[in-house]
């Protein structure tokens, strides 16, 4: 049997509408596969613009703290008057809002300081409980100095900001270390 | 004969029909699918491109105020605060009035112009060779430009107590035209206001700095230039950076700044009060001159490109590191200060207009 179908009378047939059909099945299968390849670059594009709004909001609330004198081992615990307390001294943090984990949404009401952000009220934040309760102490592998008194604690604390995109996954986390002003 | 005679019949017209019908089918279903993924891709991609822009103007902005300094003289932190009608329709009016400043910031017909003058200190940069043309190495450790500018004159670098700095956009002091008496000449003159006002996307973030300690003439007569101290009210209010100064040197250049490509329509600043623990902003067509700065500001811009697709606002804190100031305006919420001297505290409000009546 050769590869092309003949007639009886030798001629060569065209494609059935069968086989076009399949042929165009093929080429949908095709299309859509790009199709669904753009989602992943619409969304690539979107966490770059969530690293690039969190940079801005990691970096204020770095500001804040350093602004406000803050003992980062102290005013950052949760329950701390600074961040979950009441008048005295005046709270000047973010409540959590509710949802588990202990977010904060960034406040943006008339007057807030985040008033103006740009699509604020789909991020969250919150401190990294576990980070605070760190102490860094001299480690001349790591390069801290002094190197002369390795294990001394350096009286610094790593202070690390978790931003979230409300209702997905998607978090950037930002670390510095802070001294304690000691008000 | 042996060889059959084939004849390769092609596509009947119904087959051919029937497919261009399904290919057609699916080009209709397919192509809006396309297109609103294309334009998603795109769109993202413009904010993302006006996203990157701000940090990096953010970013610049930051450095140079987290510098700012008091000094023994007592020279003032200050933001001024101005707002403009633009004539843009990229940037429509609110109320359909075109001779009403809208109220709303950010959205609409109505520019926020802040200026945020300060002392900076000079951290570095000083070259080797101080008795030369050739400025071309630095003291080795030192910094190099943006955090530190390097000396101003080509005749003879000097060690500089401190910069005066003024942060603002060209819309609130455009850059001077050219004038070759004065050695200033730009390739293309300098946009005027009503430029910037009919075309949003051509302002620009203008840092622009002058040293302190060193006020350098010429002496014609002998070609020569003498250095002289500043007097301590260089720095008070009314004598603070406004027009970008014309030597007849080439201290623009190394001096000047303006921050362009993806261009801001908007830059505010606020203030922070420590008692009240809010930032406020200052009114419109105000001054507040600081002594010293407040603990933090908070800066505001509007970006835009050129071709003026997509725009963000974001904002920033900024934490002064030197300052102590409460950042409590003495007459916040009460009448302006109309003189540019007043006695201490120097946290005052003032109004711009009257002092400046060229803005």
């Amino acid at each position: 049997m050769p590869a092309t179908m003949k007639t009886a009378r030798g001629h060569a047939r065209g494609l059935t509408l069968i086989e076009v059909m399949i042929a165009m099945f093929i080429f949908l299968v095709g299309i859509l596969g790009v199709l669904a390849a753009l989602p992943s670059g619409v969304n690539a594009a979107h966490y770059v613009m969530f690293q690039d709004a969190s940079i801005h909001l990691s970096r204020s609330k770095f500001a804040e703290f350093r602004r406000d004198r803050i003992d980062p081992r102290v005013d950052l615990l949760d329950g701390a008057p600074y961040v979950d307390g009441g008048a005295s001294p005046p709270r000047i943090q973010e409540i959590k809002n509710g949802t588990p984990g202990g977010w904060r949404d960034f406040a943006h009401g008339p007057g807030d300081v985040y008033e103006n952000f740009d699509d604020i009220e789909h991020y969250q934040w919150m401190i990294d409980q576990d980070d605070i309760k760190k102490s860094v102490t001299v480690d001349p592998a790591k390069g801290y100095i002094p190197t002369t008194n390795p294990g001394a604690d350096l009286s610094v604390t790593p202070v690390t900001i978790v931003i979230q995109m409300k209702g997905s996954k998607r978090e950037m986390r930002y670390t510095q270390y802070m001294y304690s002003y000691g008000k | 004969m042996g060889a059959v005679m084939r004849v390769r019949r092609g596509f009947t017209l119904a087959e051919m029909i029937a497919v261009l019908a399904i290919c057609l089918s699916l080009t209709v279903l397919v192509v809006p699918i396309f297109r609103l993924s294309t334009n998603t891709v795109r769109n993202i991609e413009e904010k993302l491109s006006a996203y990157e822009a701000a940090r990096n103007i953010l970013d610049v902005m930051e450095q140079e105020i987290r510098q700012a300094m008091t000094n023994e003289r007592g020279e003032h932190f200050s933001i001024k605060h101005l707002v403009y009608k633009d004539t843009d329709t990229f940037t429509p009016d609110q109320t359909g009035n075109p001779l009403a400043m809208d109220p709303t910031p950010y959205l609409f017909s109505r520019r926020e112009a802040a200026v945020v003058n300060l002392m900076r200190p000079q951290p570095g940069a000083q070259f080797t060779n101080t008795n030369s043309a050739d400025r071309s190495t630095l003291v080795d450790g030192t910094l190099a430009h943006p955090l530190a500018y390097n000396t101003q004159m080509i005749y003879l670098p000097t060690l500089h107590e401190s910069w005066y700095e003024s942060i603002r956009t060209t819309m609130t002091y455009p850059q001077p035209q050219n004038d070759s008496g004065q050695n200033v000449s730009y390739a293309e003159p300098a946009l005027t206001r009503p430029q910037i006002l009919a075309d949003v996307s051509q302002n620009e973030i203008s840092i622009y700095l002058q040293a302190r300690d060193n006020e350098p003439e010429i002496n014609d007569s002998f070609s020569a230039l003498y250095w002289y101290n500043e007097p301590p009210y260089r720095g008070q209010p009314g004598n603070e950076l406004k027009t970008e100064r014309k030597f007849k040197d080439w201290i623009d250049q190394y001096t000047r700044m303006h921050i362009g490509g993806m261009n801001v329509l908007d830059f505010n600043c606020a203030y922070w009060n420590e008692v009240d623990g809010k930032f406020y902003d200052v009114s419109d067509s105000m001054v507040v001159y600081f002594s010293p700065p407040p603990k933090a500001i908070r800066m505001t811009i509007t970006v835009c490109d050129r071709q003026k697709r997509k725009r963000v606002t974001l904002c920033r804190v900024v934490q002064i590191p030197i300052a102590m100031g409460d950042g409590v305006v003495a007459n916040k919420g009460g009448l302006p200060d109309p003189a540019y001297l007043t006695p201490s505290p120097y946290n005052r409000e003032k109004d711009l207009k009257s002092l400046e009546p060229g803005l």
